[in-house]
């Protein structure tokens, strides 16, 4: 018997020693990319006009560049892509590495040719962030701005998430739109529990032919299917309910002054363990809604807003500290 | 004092004061495991290394004289794996339901099997999955009374999701408690 317990320990011991982990050495961190998409739809009919959605993305942009160089990536380059105003157009152009001047009117060509660019700039060990605050619709669909014709340009979600697949390096999407959590693509291995569901689909799931896949990109949104909402933070000041609770989870402050780029945000809360994953912000956001303003748009039925991110066995670490 | 009181009276419980009972009887069963991750995808490295504990309450137990058969309802909870390169596995918690029998093959030692099926669900990110799971294992016995027993358990447990194989390899206690003396062999 002696004999038995002692080859179930050593069993137990080798399987533990050889943990992967220890014995390969990490990659190293690459850069991060930041692509800050926002429209206020002054210009357009066919959308309501929106007040927090240039705030969320030019504070994204500094919130995100003070994470980036309080970690271990190399260097941090972001543009963002503003739709602000009557005007249906903007002479504004940004160099993403050596690729040729991109307009930053927030169009799909303008942006397709952003991912493009980016395509040709990145590697395997950088960090891709692109943001979108804006009009979602029930389909997927983004209200893009509207480029002189009247209406907006709907552009399918899932179009962007397949430009991105051909940007090397680990990507995140993050929108701040209604109904974003129909973009969301099928893990093909789990279910979401936000949406409709019950034990016979999950083990129809078990059984379907869909698989999993490491995710070439991760998708974090503002809600499931349902409305998504802005929030007043001081006069004159508004976010999306799901990016504020984001900034804060990455360190940003409220109030701050006009001055964006003379702000030092205090450590991110949403940094675990040294490091900072699609799930560690995640968990922020959702434990956020604990405030008084995603309380009074949460409701027990179900129907009120909740983030929602994409499933499946893994998490994506996204800055290492 | 209180100590030696409580030890006292865990060792009146556990010595061996008659034959190793049978009959029906509730089971709890505490392990801890290192949780290892086998793909089925493309993943950086060919297996990530986590935690688990498992809680197991068998119900509906019944040991005859050398067979044990039990089924059992619990909690099986794994930690997120050690962060390597730019992805972990996620940790979750599982509700288990598994069906265990074992055969007594000398007076302190039996092997055991077990088959179960789990609804996991992915601790931080509001997602599950079904899964099942198999296992084999020794049971060193340590201790008993006609009315308890303690064992040392192994479970080498394949834990069988849609996009990963894990291997659980636990040491555990397991502790059945007989309501009626229904005496030795």
């Amino acid at each position: 018997m002696k004999r038995a317990v002692h080859v179930l320990t050593a069993l137990l011991l080798l399987i533990v020693l050889t943990g992967c982990e220890v014995f390969l050495q990490a990659p190293e961190q690459g850069n991060v990319y930041a692509i800050l998409i926002a429209l206020d739809y002054k210009n357009t009919t066919d959308q309501a006009s929106l007040d927090g959605t240039l705030g969320d993305a030019r504070e994204l942009k500094y919130a995100l560049k003070a994470v980036a160089d309080k970690s271990k990536a190399n260097a941090y380059h972001s543009y963002l892509f503003i739709q602000e105003g009557l005007g249906h157009s903007t002479s504004d152009v940004v160099q993403i590495g050596d690729q040729g001047p991109v307009n930053t009117y927030p169009s799909s060509t303008n942006l397709l040719a952003a991912f493009q660019a980016l395509g040709h700039v990145t590697t395997a060990k950088d960090l891709i962030i692109v943001t979108y605050s804006g009009h979602g619709a029930e389909n997927g669909e983004l209200a893009l701005a509207d480029t002189g014709t009247g209406t907006t340009e709907k552009f399918a979600a899932s179009k962007i998430l397949d430009a991105l697949q051909n940007v090397p390096g680990r990507k995140l999407m993050i929108l701040d739109t209604c109904y974003s959590g129909v973009s969301i693509p099928d893990s093909g291995a789990s279910h979401s529990t936000l949406t409709d569901n019950n034990i016979s689909k999950w083990y129809s799931k078990y059984w379907d032919s869909s698989s999993y896949k490491k995710p070439d990109v991760f998708v974090m949104t503002a809600s499931t299917n349902t409305l998504s909402y802005e929030q007043a933070i001081t006069n004159g000041h508004s976010h999306g309910v799901f990016t504020n609770a984001l900034l804060n989870g990455l360190g940003w402050t409220h109030p701050h002054t006009n001055d964006l780029e003379t702000i030092a945000p205090a450590p991110p809360a949403a940094i675990k363990n040294s490091i900072m994953s699609v799930d560690t912000l995640y968990e922020y956001v959702k434990e956020y809604k604990s405030s008084d303003t995603w309380l009074s748009i949460f409701s027990p039925s179900g129907r009120g807003q909740h983030p929602m991110v994409s499933g499946g066995s893994l998490d994506m670490i996204l800055f290492t500290f | 004092m209180k100590r030696i009181a409580a030890l006292a009276i865990l060792v009146g419980i556990l010595m061996p004061l008659s034959a190793n009972p049978t009959g029906q009887y509730y089971a709890l069963s505490l392990s801890l495991f290192p949780y290892m991750t086998i793909p089925h995808y493309q993943d950086e490295i060919p297996m990530r290394t986590a935690a688990g504990t498992e809680v197991m309450v068998g119900a509906l137990g019944y040991r005859f004289a050398v067979h044990d058969v039990s089924l059992e309802v619990g909690y099986l909870g794994t930690t997120a794996s050690i962060t390597h390169g730019f992805y972990r596995t996620r940790g979750f918690d599982s509700v288990k339901v598994a069906l265990r029998w074992a055969y007594q093959m000398k007076e302190n030692l039996s092997l055991f099997t077990a088959l179960g099926t789990e609804i996991n669900f992915y601790r931080n990110v509001d997602s599950a999955f079904a899964s099942f799971s198999t296992a084999v294992g020794a049971e060193v016995q340590l201790a008993y009374n006609s009315s308890y027993r303690l064992s040392l358990i192994f479970p080498l447990t394949i834990h069988l999701r849609k996009e990963i194989t894990a291997i659980q390899s636990a040491v555990g206690l397991r502790y059945q408690i007989f309501p009626t003396l229904r005496g030795g062999r």
